[in-house]
């Protein structure tokens, strides 16, 4: 059973519409890469599963339930780092960790110490003088120490120096290899290139490529220069065409 | 200069870009606040006995208390003395959150690092929001010039009347300027320049009930509209005060600004602690952190405020009234003495409403900015508008409970009468029905209308406090006034229906449980 399952979604704000019947499927304990430009519909897609927007149209699934009705016990099972964080500005990152982890009910204290020392965090800094780096660290902290079947992870690299972002493949792959799922929105290429198993393309709020790593590799290799960037920067501007 | 000032014409464009329409209100509420007084003055008193023979019989201690002497029996003299100190507040208070707005919020939300990136000064933003909010100020004031001279009224009387508001006004923006200066939040800055324009106003009060002989009360800006003497022989004189005051906390702001970093107070942040505390663990703890400090504001504030008062009020008892209009109502009120606490608990009530509006705001900052991370946890979306209900219904009864019980306290210390403090506890009991119902209105404007909750809220609110005014110039009817919550609790009607409390709370529990419903259906965390 995939751990994310989408059908048809649809999602207006007001006249804008900002998910056009997007579909796509997250197989379990797989990682899953989502690019798309600014404003495809990353975000919202995400907001979605979460519970926190109300879809218009569609078809939704996580982990088996719906996320708008079964928001509470799905959340107990997931582990979301927006792509904004914002935090208690009265508040140490340390204290965030402890309090968000308390809330979510899992969460170890070994594990803790152990993904401080790894992101190379100060947690006795009051969240007011943390850069956005720094901020984003404490939200990656505090979703890797937690023990759950999903991440969904907004872009959760921006502001990260390449060290930290080095840190953080890492940290994926482990879960991958803990058995969790991981759905990550990304537009840093090499980023999904280096961790992601599968990958999906969103663009003006619909879906232009689904597929695994395995396949688009091939297709890589018959791109001017090879890279996955190449291949994007295609797809854009083969849709943009089709929608002209 | 340059270095310092470079760019500031750009921001003070920039600045007169944004916020358009509480600029236009700023603008024009004061030229129209003006005019609406002097037609309906000169509709109320045609002649000139009319004036004396009903105008004198309108002022009596308490509404000396509020608005000082009358200089002069003239609708003029009449228009001036009843709008000063409205105009001076309405200012005064859109120049605070001008000025905060555009200093410390700026800074706050990284604004500033944005445009101290380019190619300005360090004091360029200071520079431009001072200057923009004194144009405005000079604008709105020559606004309220053309809208006197325009119905009638003397050149030179509403000159000074306008020039002392708009002296007033711009002290306290400058004053905010500096206080921003500061602290690190703007939430902290506004809190403290509203307390300072909360306490300055309490002065003013006292100052009026004492009779007036004290040199102090050149210092504070609420005087100076009064101590001009608008058509009463001007005294231009007294604007030197404001003049020299607004320039040395202007250059005051100006230094503080230039020694500290971006973003940074006057007080260096402190290292915190590691772990959480054990306790640190749901939604209620949650609450607590960001609710705490307005909510002890508040608190500590209008303890010390009101046993001040309390204890200042036997000074009523020594002023006589001499108004025959207004002897049913001290008389229904019990004495002067306590038709003044009673008004003066009152006022409170409103103002401690304002408390009622902030709190609920938090609420809803802690939903946009923090939402996404909070909503995402195994938590209700009900759990956190409760956890903040705490404070937008339990905090403000906390606050009005203890402002009753330490007016009650000051009343007994300051008169000896022992009776005072169950009385006065009881009196300023009867507003929380009230405050909640402002509060259930800003629950319901959080699950209905959230993005224009703010705007909406305040302005309900001081629709409120207008429609009391108008009421009490019999200018709206009853059934409309009846739907202000204040209109439930004013002292100054003859007999309020047994169940208002009962209405109130009922009004409040179906408004904000239609809030929370909404929320629950809405989208969050936009």
């Amino acid at each position: 059973m995939p751990a994310i399952e989408i059908r048809g979604l649809t999602k207006h704000f007001g006249k804008t519409i900002a998910l056009d019947g997007v579909d796509l499927s997250v197989p379990e304990g797989s990682i899953y890469g989502f690019i798309g430009p600014n404003g495809a519909g990353k975000s919202t897609t995400i907001r979605t599963l979460l519970g926190l927007l109300k879809k218009n149209a569609g078809e939704v699934r996580l982990l088996g339930g719906d996320p708008w009705r079964d928001n509470v016990e799905l959340h107990r099972r997931l582990a979301y780092v927006p792509s904004e964080v914002q935090l208690w500005d009265n508040m140490t990152g340390g204290e965030v960790i402890d309090f968000l982890g308390r809330l979510r009910g899992s969460y170890s204290k070994e594990r803790r110490a152990q993904f401080i020392e790894r992101f190379d965090l100060d947690p006795t800094k009051k969240c007011k003088t943390y850069s956005k780096g720094n901020r984003q660290k404490v939200a990656l902290i505090s979703a890797f120490v937690s023990d759950v079947e999903l991440l969904l992870l907004d872009e959760p690299t921006t502001g990260l120096d390449p060290l930290m972002e080095g840190v953080f493949q890492q940290c994926v792959k482990e879960a991958r290899g803990a058995g969790k799922t991981v759905f990550l929105s990304s537009h840093i290429l090499s980023q999904v290139e280096a961790v992601c198993d599968e990958i999906g393309v969103i663009r003006a709020g619909k879906m232009i490529k689904e597929g695994s790593m395995e396949e688009l590799k091939t297709l890589i290799h018959q791109q001017k220069p090879p890279t996955l960037e190449a291949l994007f920067l295609n797809y854009y501007i083969k849709d943009a065409e089709r929608g002209a | 200069m340059r270095r310092y000032f470079h760019g500031t014409l750009s921001l003070m464009r920039l600045y007169m870009r944004q916020n358009r329409i509480f600029t236009l209100i700023w603008l024009l509420l004061p030229g129209l606040w003006v005019a609406i007084n002097t037609v309906s003055s000169l509709v109320l008193f045609p002649t000139q006995e009319a004036l004396v023979e009903m105008g004198v019989s309108l002022i009596d201690p308490l509404t000396e208390a509020m608005h000082g002497p009358l200089l002069d029996v003239s609708v003029a003299g009449f228009v001036t003395w009843r709008t000063k100190v409205f105009l001076v507040m309405l200012g005064g208070i859109f120049s605070i959150v001008y000025m905060i707005r555009h200093t410390r919020l700026a800074e706050e939300q990284g604004k500033r690092e944005l445009l101290g990136a380019n190619v300005t000064g360090g004091l360029a933003p200071l520079a431009a929001a001072l200057v923009n909010m004194t144009l405005t100020n000079a604008v709105a004031a020559v606004l309220a010039i053309f809208a006197m001279t325009a119905l009638g009224l003397g050149l030179v009387g509403s000159l000074a009347h306008c020039l002392g508001f708009f002296a007033a006004a711009c002290v306290l923006g400058i004053l905010a300027g500096a206080v921003s200066q500061l602290f690190v939040s703007a939430t902290a800055a506004r809190g403290m320049s509203f307390g300072l324009l909360g306490a300055l106003f309490g002065l003013h009060i006292l100052w009026n009930v004492s009779g007036g002989q004290n040199l102090l009360a050149y210092l504070n800006p609420l005087e100076w509209s009064l101590l001009v003497r608008p058509f009463a022989g001007e005294y231009f004189i007294v604007l030197l005060i404001p003049l020299v005051l607004g320039t040395a906390l202007a250059l005051l702001s100006m230094r503080l600004m230039a020694r500290r970093d971006v973003g940074a107070g006057l007080v260096p942040q402190r290292k915190g602690r590691a772990f959480a505390k054990p306790g640190f663990r749901n939604l209620s703890a949650l609450a607590w952190r960001t609710q705490k400090g307005l909510f002890l504001a508040w608190f500590c504030f209008y303890s010390i405020f009101s046993f001040a008062l309390g204890c200042a009020s036997y000074l009523m008892v020594s002023a006589v009234s001499s108004a025959e209009a207004l002897a049913g109502l001290i008389e229904r009120l019990g004495g002067i003495d306590r038709a003044f606490l009673s008004l003066m608990l009152y006022v409170f009530g409103m103002l401690i409403s304002v408390y009622v509006m902030m709190s609920a705001g938090i609420l809803r900052r802690e939903e946009t900015a923090k939402g996404e991370t909070v909503l995402s946890m195994p938590v209700r979306r009900e759990q956190l508008v409760l956890s903040h209900m705490v404070y937008i219904f339990g905090g403000t009864a906390a606050i009005l409970l203890m402002s009753g019980f330490c007016v009650g306290l000051g009343a007994v210390v300051g008169t000896g009468d022992k009776s005072a403090l169950a009385r006065l506890f009881v009196e300023m009991a009867r507003m929380v029905p009230a405050a909640w119902a402002i509060g259930g209105v800003a629950l319901l404007l959080f699950g209905a209308l959230p993005r224009w909750m703010t705007g909406i809220s305040y302005g309900l609110l001081t629709l409120f406090v207008l429609m009391e005014i108008f009421w009490e110039q019999q200018q709206i009817p009853v059934a409309l006034y009846a739907l202000s919550p204040f209109s439930w609790i004013t002292p100054l009607k003859a007999v309020q229906p047994t169940a208002a409390p009962l209405v109130l709370c009922i009004a409040a529990a179906l408004l904000a449980g239609a809030g929370i419903l909404l929320f629950r259906r809405r989208d969050a965390a936009i």
